[in-house]
This record gives structure tokens, sequence and C-alpha cells, in this order.
């Protein structure tokens, strides 16, 4: 038997090979969530819990998914909000003076 | 036997089916490829309408909180803070005409109604469907959106324990294409 080598077995299975793995990669590619919507998702994660913390007097740590300190991951990301602190009352009406200043840190990471 | 002329050969016969299968193997992979493209440009769009409509909905002027002092002039617009009876058209969250949509709640102990609401279909059965969660307030004052200045600091310092009128609330929004 002198066939040629494109019909050998192991020829063909070589082809098959190629053709599933380029054919998963490209599936794997195609259909990946890309970093970029990752990102974009912690983005309003954190901007949505800083805001409703800074409206309810929340912190990070009121929130199960988010760390007051940085998340050592691939991707991380931290909010500052600041505050002032109230001093004092006028009538039963509270003001808020621009000192001290408090901060707020609201971090996320995955990867 | 060599009376077969060469066309009939058996390799020939073999390179013939090979040839055949490989069209096929490639023309059936481009197909899936194109669709699984288009799949993914569809649920993009679908994901740029529904993040472009959370936006608008937590940062519209018309549909937030307001911040009045106390001679009732607008201060600011809180972003985030939405009043619990919540008016939703489509059109002016910028939903796509031939997009179709549902606005739910999904936490938070006050409840937010929605109405009136042409954002109300139900996707069962509907294929690529997205969603997208928004952590907010809720204002407790029906349609109304105003909030005073030092309500909101009763809010942030809890000056007056449980006279907040601020909630937190989960809502969640899921497009598909008509």
């Amino acid at each position: 038997m002198n066939r040629g080598l494109i019909f050998s077995t192991d020829a063909i299975f070589a082809t098959i090979f190629v053709v599933v793995l380029a054919a998963a990669f490209s599936f794997y590619y195609i259909n990946a969530p890309t970093n970029a919507q990752f990102i974009e998702k912690l983005n309003y994660e954190i901007t949505d819990a800083a805001l409703v913390g800074f409206y309810l007097d929340k912190n990070a740590d009121d929130f199960e998914e988010f760390s007051g300190t940085f998340v050592d991951a691939n991707h991380s990301k931290c909010l500052k909000i600041y505050d002032y602190n109230i001093l004092f009352e006028i009538g039963g009406s509270a003001l808020a003076t621009q000192s001290p200043i408090l901060d707020y840190n609201f971090c996320r990471g995955f990867g | 036997m060599n009376s077969k002329g060469q066309i009939f050969s058996l390799d020939f016969i073999l390179a013939f089916v090979l040839i055949v299968l490989a069209l096929i193997l490639s023309v059936n992979f481009f197909e899936s490829t194109a669709l699984n493209a288009q799949e993914q440009s569809n649920r993009s769009e679908l994901l740029l309408a529904a993040k472009s409509a959370m936006d608008t909905l937590t940062n519209k002027p018309s549909l937030i909180c307001e911040l009045r002092a106390q001679d009732n002039t607008v201060l600011d617009y809180l972003p985030s803070c939405v009043p619990e009876q919540l008016k939703i058209y489509k059109k002016e969250l910028a939903i796509p005409d031939d997009v179709d949509c549902e606005i739910s709640q999904i936490s938070g102990s006050r409840t937010v109604a929605f109405g009136p609401n042409d954002c109300s279909s139900d996707p069962t059965g509907k294929l690529n469907v997205v969603s997208v969660d928004r952590r907010m307030v809720a204002l407790g004052r029906g349609t109304n959106t105003r909030i005073d200045k030092f309500e909101l600091l009763d809010c942030q310092k809890d000056l007056i324990p449980d006279n907040c009128e601020l909630e937190e609330v989960g809502i969640r929004l899921k497009v598909w294409k008509t």
C-alpha cells in the first residue's frame, strides 16, 4: 500500500484535530465575556453602591460584595466618596460644615 | 487489476470524499461562526440599550429626586434616587421601538410601583434576553420626587432615628428584540 501522505490515518486525525481545535477556540472567543464588559459592570456596581452608601450612611462593609480597602486582583477598582461631618445644630436643623472631611472607599475586584 | 482507468482509482474516490467532507465542514463552520457573530452583535445592541435606559432612569432630572432648599428652590438632582412610584415610558428611557422590555423590583423592603408603565411585557420564551440590575434608593412619597436638604441630611447622618424617607431597592430591566 503506497498511498500518499495526505491519505494516511495520521493525516486525517491531524486534520480533524486542527478543525476541532480551531472551532473550539473561535467559539470560546466569540462567546466569552470580555474584560471590558466585566470592568463596565464593576463601574456600575461600585458607583451605585457608593451613592446608596452616601445617601443612607453605609460604608463598603455594609455591602457584602465590597471592601473598604483595595482588592488585590487582576481587575480592581475603588471609588472614594467624600463627606462632611456635622458639628452642630441650629433650631433643630443640622448644619454640615466642611471640616473634618470623611472619606469612604468602595472597592471591588475580580480575576 | 490494472484494467480500470485512473479516474476510478480508490485514491481518487478517497480524495473526492475527503474534499467534499472538508467543504461541508468549512461551510458549516463559517455559517455557525457568522451566526454566533450575529447573535453577539444583537446581544451587544440589547446590552447597550438596557444600560443606556438604566443610566437614563438613574440620572435624568425629570425622573430622579430633586434636592430642595427650605425656600423650595431646586439645589440639585440626586442620581440613583427615584420616587417609589415610577413612571416608565420606553421613549423617555430611549428604548428603541424594536426592543421590548420588562422592569421589575428585585430587592428592597419598600415596594416600588411601576405605573404608568409601557415596559411590562413578558420575556418568557423569548431568546436572547439581556438584563441589567441597578442598586438605587427609593423616596417614599408616591410620585413626588422632592426631598428637602435637611431630610437628606437626616438619612445621611441618621439625625432623627427612623425618619429617613429613602430606602435601598434593586431594579432589574430586561430587554429583548420584538
